[in-house]
């Protein structure tokens, strides 16, 4: 029970989907500030083109009703007006897309060297994730496997379908880079709240770098559902200097468990 | 419990996408390479080791090394083992120079 409390209280599990949920979940890495920043200026003019477009739609609709004006307005041209509707109308696009792009490109590019290597690997029926900074042999590897808690068998405050067997435990406040690929099917690793979607596909090794900012639990899904109890992602971001021994303590006995079996 | 260093392999300029299938497969060879050139004593080799060993899925290590065992690899390991001993050097270059090039051909055959 202390266990159970020190869990659920000193980590609050609020990293992950809620029902009726609209917003994004908080963002935990600077890309997905980035991510909700774009999506709030888009929808600036979002909403001003709504609104300007209801407006003219409104009056139209309005002031030529045909019992109020039975007679059609024989206008064709507007010089004026054809030119405001050419000019505006291309610039917003440039205002959105210069953002997008500075987004897109900073997403991409890996300025500084990361820390650590985690690799996650999808199957079928489960993940693996392989941290191998430190083997000095081919064989040895510290590996655990990731599954599902399936349906009928959450602990109380677990999330159904979200909460996984094996945690990811990684740094937080560090530059990590996450090499993502499928042992058997195209499968995605993904967390909303560290704004990464990166694709696995067979045969190739993708590279998503991500650095987060604050300790916590996150929660992410697969979006390539290919199996079965393979879907959920679980972050735990740790202090930098818990890490080594959440790591050394924790999962080498899993790795061995596992291993044997 | 000690703070642990942390540290991997860089970021490598040859490699800047996403895909890094290649970044990993090129230190694989370039630690085969190594070796050849300088043999297993010298201890010059171990970072390319330790850099695939970070960039690598286990599965894909293992069966290179089957591969190499039976003689059946696709990347050129020891035909250029007189410009290894200039490895990162020639490597600065670029995926312009003739080393890469080398490399490039046998990829396909994978
Ligand atoms: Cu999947």
């Amino acid at each position: 029970m202390i266990v159970l409390e020190w869990l659920f209280l000193t980590i609050a599990p609020c990293d992950a989907a809620e029902p009726w949920q609209l917003g994004s979940q908080d963002a935990a890495t600077p890309i997905m500030q980035g991510v909700m920043d774009l999506h709030h200026d888009i929808f600036f003019f979002l909403i001003l083109i709504l609104v300007f477009v209801s407006r003219i739609l409104v009056r139209a609709l309005w002031h030529f009703h045909y019992k109020k004006n039975p007679i059609p307005q024989r206008i064709v041209h507007g010089t004026t007006i054809e030119i405001l509707r050419t000019i505006f109308p291309s610039i917003i696009p440039m205002f959105i897309a210069i953002p997008s792009f500075v987004l897109l490109y900073s997403m991409d590019e890996v300025v500084v060297d990361p820390a650590i290597t985690i690799k996650a690997i999808g199957h079928q029926w489960y993940r693996t994730y392989e941290y191998s900074d430190y083997n000095s042999s081919d064989e040895e590897s510290l590996t655990f496997d990731s599954y599902t808690i399936p349906e009928d068998d959450p602990e109380l405050g677990q999330s159904r379908l979200l909460e996984v067997d094996n945690r990811v435990v990684v740094p937080a406040k560090t530059n990590l880079r996450i090499i993502v690929t499928p042992a058997d099917v195209p499968h995605s690793w993904a967390v909303p709240s560290s704004g990464v979607k990166c694709d696995a596909v067979p045969g190739r090794s993708n590279q998503t770098s991500i650095s987060v900012q604050r300790e916590g639990v996150y929660y992410g899904q697969c979006s390539e559902i290919r199996g079965t109890n393979h879907a959920s992602i679980v972050v735990e971001a740790v202090p930098r200097k818990d890490y080594g021994s959440r790591v050394s303590n924790q999962l080498i006995p899993q790795t061995n468990q596992t291993g044997e079996a | 419990m000690e703070e642990v260093h942390l540290q991997t392999a860089p970021a490598d300029f040859r490699f800047p996408s996403t895909n890094q299938t290649r970044h990993c497969f090129t230190r694989y060879i370039e630690f085969h390479r190594c070796l050849a050139a300088k043999g297993e004593e010298s201890g010059d080799c171990e970072k390319f080791a330790k850099y695939y060993r970070s960039l690598c899925p286990v599965e894909w290590i293992e069966k290179w090394n089957e591969q190499r065992e039976n003689g059946t690899f696709p990347g050129g390991l020891f035909q250029l083992s007189l410009a290894c001993a200039q490895v990162p050097e020639e490597l600065k270059q670029g995926p312009t120079s003739g080393f890469m090039t080398r490399e490039r051909e046998s990829w396909h055959r994978i």
